[in-house]
This record gives structure tokens, C-alpha cells and sequence, in this order.
């Protein structure tokens, strides 16, 4: 199913030419990834939670990055990278000032507003938490238009975990529920060490009522998927965030191609019930 | 800390179990409650107990040398701890120490052997539930084994 799209098309912007902005900040979150804050000038730059941006890093290449930050603060934009390629390790070295190329945002947003007046489960697998901070963000700023809300998260290690203040903030808070475990683990760590699957059993939601948002990588929401379906949570009513090799961020290319959508265009949010036939094909 | 009979009763575990299996899983259970750090059991010793969870966490651990400690898994409220009890040579694989204030029940192990050698229809329920608590900890521990989260292929 495909969802609504916010694109660059719409607002009267061609969606191929970047627009630079230059960073404003940016800063390391763990040993690989770092966040990068870009300054949209005056004009703001409004995006929907589970957007991505397409970031050019001229003369090295461009990649598609989700938005991290809130979709409530348009003057802010962020986007949490992990630095595993030629661009994004290149990125890594920018300091504030240097331009970047950005097209976007593009994609099929989290559907905030199917989840409202209902229980909401966020299950999160390594970087997987950052296109799910905006969706995060977005019914905290809104906590009353749900019902019971929980983050689930999972990382390999400790020293992994992504926005820390930020979890232990919301772990204080009497109106959500945030569960981490990690891989392993030495005996430092007092919390939970497992697969992030082990913390849907004890959830605090109606499976009945709940509305799932999950991201992390396709193997991890494929099993965390199968363990809301087993606490009984309904396919139609859960929804994964996809990652391909995004190109044009329009559906032209090609490059995304998964199956009969095109990830940068139909997705990357997609329901289960319409991918799950097609995470166990190898054809696809 | 509530009785056996409140703790089989409510344990998912134990859902949908026959009322006289039940019965007889009450009277081989020991409650047990251990403080923080305290350890329920240790790697090389006698298994003959399995837990079962009712308040509180604890970790398994693996002594590996001179990395010291590392915790292969964490456990809590509605889980079982333990299969060691089962099969021969019946020792603990591993450490369990308590993560915080724990209150659980330790089934006698060589009398649930014996019931279960006695009443094949028992011995069947029992099995079968802890089959799917080992496929369940085999299936977590291959996703772990993957290293998802890791950069490399």
C-alpha cells in the first residue's frame, strides 16, 4: 500500500537540482555514527517523520539519508549517519560551513495519524531509531492524541546505543515505556542483553489497538514483525521502513526497485501485510 | 512473594496445563528469593532445579578467561531458567546471577524426571513446553549469532 507523499515535486521545487545548505554542527553519537545538522536558511524546510533526504557531498558522491530530526522545528534539520561508505565517511569529516547538496525530503512518511486514539509500539534495531525519532517526536508533541506509547530498541553492545540523554529522558517520563537490550554485553551493563524481540512479550500494549512502527535492518523487522503478529497485533496494522540503493529519490532510476514499488517513491514506509510475501523472496 | 500454586497458576509457561500436572509441579516447588549480585547458580555445578521467574531479572553468564564475565542473555518475570536438570550430567552451563531482587520457584529437578519417566502423558507437556522455549533461544541466539547490526556482510 502506497501512503501519501510530501515531495519536492508538489512544492514547486525540481526534484533533481540540490539545494545547499551548509552545516551548522555536527557531532559523533557512537564510535561509527555521527549527526549532522543543516541550516535551511530562512525559509525552513518542512518534512514529514520517515522522510529522507537524497545529500549530495560534492565530488564524492550523493546518498539518501533519513531525517532524524523534529518535523515540529523546520529551522533544524538532522540527519544521524552511520559512516560506513565513501560518502558518508567523507561526510564525517565536514565541519560547520562546508555545503551540502540536499534533495528532498522524499518518501512515504510514518503514519502518525493511523495510530492515533491507539496504543503505539516503536521497535527499533541498531540506527533504526533515527527514522524513528521524527514519528517519535512527533506523538510526544502530541502525547495526548495517543494511547499508551512504547519504544523498543535494540543495539549489538552498550557503547552502540544511539541518543542516549535522549532515552534515559524518555525512560523518566510516567506516560511511555522504553525497553533496551542489547547483544552482549559485560556486567557493566545492568540492563536487559537479547534480541530485541525478547522485549514484545512484556510490552504494555493491547495488541487489539496497537499500531506498530518498525526500522532497523530487514532481518531484525522481519522477526520483530513476526513477534507482534504473535502477540496479536495485526499485519495492516504495522508498518517497516525499507532500505534499497535509492538514486534519483523519484522512482525514475530504477534503482530501488522492490518488487512491483520503488522504495525512494512507494516507500520507504510500507506496510507489512504489503511486503512481508516479498522479504522471503531472494528474487526480489 | 505469592505462593506456588499463585506463581504456576498465572506463568505462561505453565497456561493450559492439566490441573493434576499442575498439582504435582506445586509440591516439588522450593520458593526462592535472592538479593541483588546474589547467584542463583553457578557454571559447573549441580543442576538439580529449573526456575521459574516470578519477580525480578537475572543474567546468564559465561566465565570466558580473561575477558572475565560476559552476559550471554538476560531473563525475567514469565520465563524458565534451566534445562541442565534434564539431561545428564545435569550441571549448570552457565552463571545466574541475580540483576536484582529475585523472587522465583526451583522445581525439584530428579523428582520431575521421575514423574515424568512415571506419567509419559506429563513427561510429553513438559517436554514439549521447554522444546519451545529452546527453539525460541536457539532462533534468538542465530539472529544473534548474525551480528544484524554490525557494517560488515
Amino acid at each position: 500500500m502506497a501512503l501519501a507523499t510530501d515531495s519536492p515535486r508538489a512544492a514547486g521545487v525540481d526534484p533533481m537540482v540540490p539545494r545547499f545548505m551548509p552545516v551548522r554542527d555536527i557531532w559523533d553519537d557512537t564510535d561509527d555514527t555521527f549527526t549532522m545538522e543543516l541550516d535551511p536558511g530562512p525559509a525552513g524546510f518542512s518534512f514529514r517523520p520517515g522522510q529522507f533526504n537524497m545529500l549530495y557531498l560534492f565530488g564524492v558522491g550523493e546518498v539518501p539519508i533519513s531525517i532524524s530530526g523534529d518535523p515540529a522545528v523546520p529551522g533544524r534539520i538532522l540527519h544521524t549517519i552511520r559512516g560506513v561508505g565513501p560518502v558518508t565517511t567523507a561526510m564525517r569529516d565536514l565541519v560547520a560551513g562546508d555545503l551540502v547538496g540536499v534533495r528532498g525530503p522524499f518518501g512515504t512518511p510514518w503514519p502518525v495519524g493511523l495510530a492515533s486514539s491507539r496504543d503505539i509500539v516503536f521497535l527499533a534495531g541498531g540506527i533504526g531509531l533515527a527514522p524513528l525519532r521524527p514519528a517519535l517526536y512527533h506523538v510526544l508533541n502530541h502525547r495526548a492524541d495517543y494511547e499508551r506509547v512504547a519504544l523498543l530498541y535494540g543495539v549489538r553492545s552498550p557503547r552502540d546505543l544511539l541518543f542516549e540523554d535522549e532515552l534515559s529522558e524518555w525512560r523518566g517520563r510516567f506516560d511511555m515505556e522504553v525497553g533496551v537490550t542489547v547483544d552482549t554485553a559485560d556486567r557493566k551493563w545492568r540492563g536487559s542483553v537479547g534480541v530485541v524481540t525478547k522485549l514484545v512479550p512484556r510490552a504494555p500494549f493491547d495488541p487489539h489497538n496497537t499500531v506498530g512502527f518498525i526500522c532497523g535492518p530487514e532481518i531484525m523487522m522481519l522477526f520483530a514483525a513476526e513477534a507482534l503478529v504473535k502477540r496479536g497485533v495485526r499485519a495492516t496494522r504495522m508498518y517497516l521502513s525499507m532500505e534499497r540503493n535509492m538514486k534519483c529519490g523519484i522512482g525514475l532510476c530504477g534503482h530501488c526497485q522492490f518488487g512491483k514499488d520503488f522504495v525512494c517513491k512507494d516507500g520507504p514506509v510500507f506496510t507489512y501485510e504489503a511486503v512481508h510475501p516479498r522479504l522471503d523472496m531472494r528474487e526480489v | 512473594m505469592r505462593s506456588p500454586e499463585e506463581v504456576l497458576t498465572e506463568h505462561p509457561f505453565f497456561k493450559e496445563m492439566k490441573a493434576q500436572h499442575l498439582d504435582f509441579l506445586v509440591s516439588v516447588a522450593r520458593p526462592l528469593h535472592i538479593e541483588t549480585n546474589h547467584f542463583l547458580f553457578r557454571q559447573g555445578g549441580g543442576a538439580d532445579c529449573f526456575l521459574v521467574l516470578d519477580e525480578g531479572d537475572m543474567a546468564i553468564e559465561l566465565h570466558v578467561g580473561a575477558k572475565g564475565a560476559r552476559i550471554i542473555q538476560t531473563v525475567g518475570p514469565g520465563e524458565v531458567v534451566g534445562w541442565s536438570w534434564l539431561y545428564p550430567p545435569h550441571r549448570w552451563m552457565y552463571d545466574g546471577r541475580a540483576l536484582n531482587t529475585v523472587n522465583c520457584l526451583c522445581l525439584h529437578g530428579e523428582s520431575v524426571r521421575k514423574h515424568m519417566e512415571d506419567d509419559h502423558e506429563f513427561g510429553y507437556e513438559v517436554l514439549r513446553r521447554f522444546g519451545e522455549v529452546i527453539v525460541d533461544a536457539l532462533n534468538r541466539t542465530r539472529l544473534q549469532l548474525l551480528d544484524v547490526y554490525g557494517t560488515g556482510d
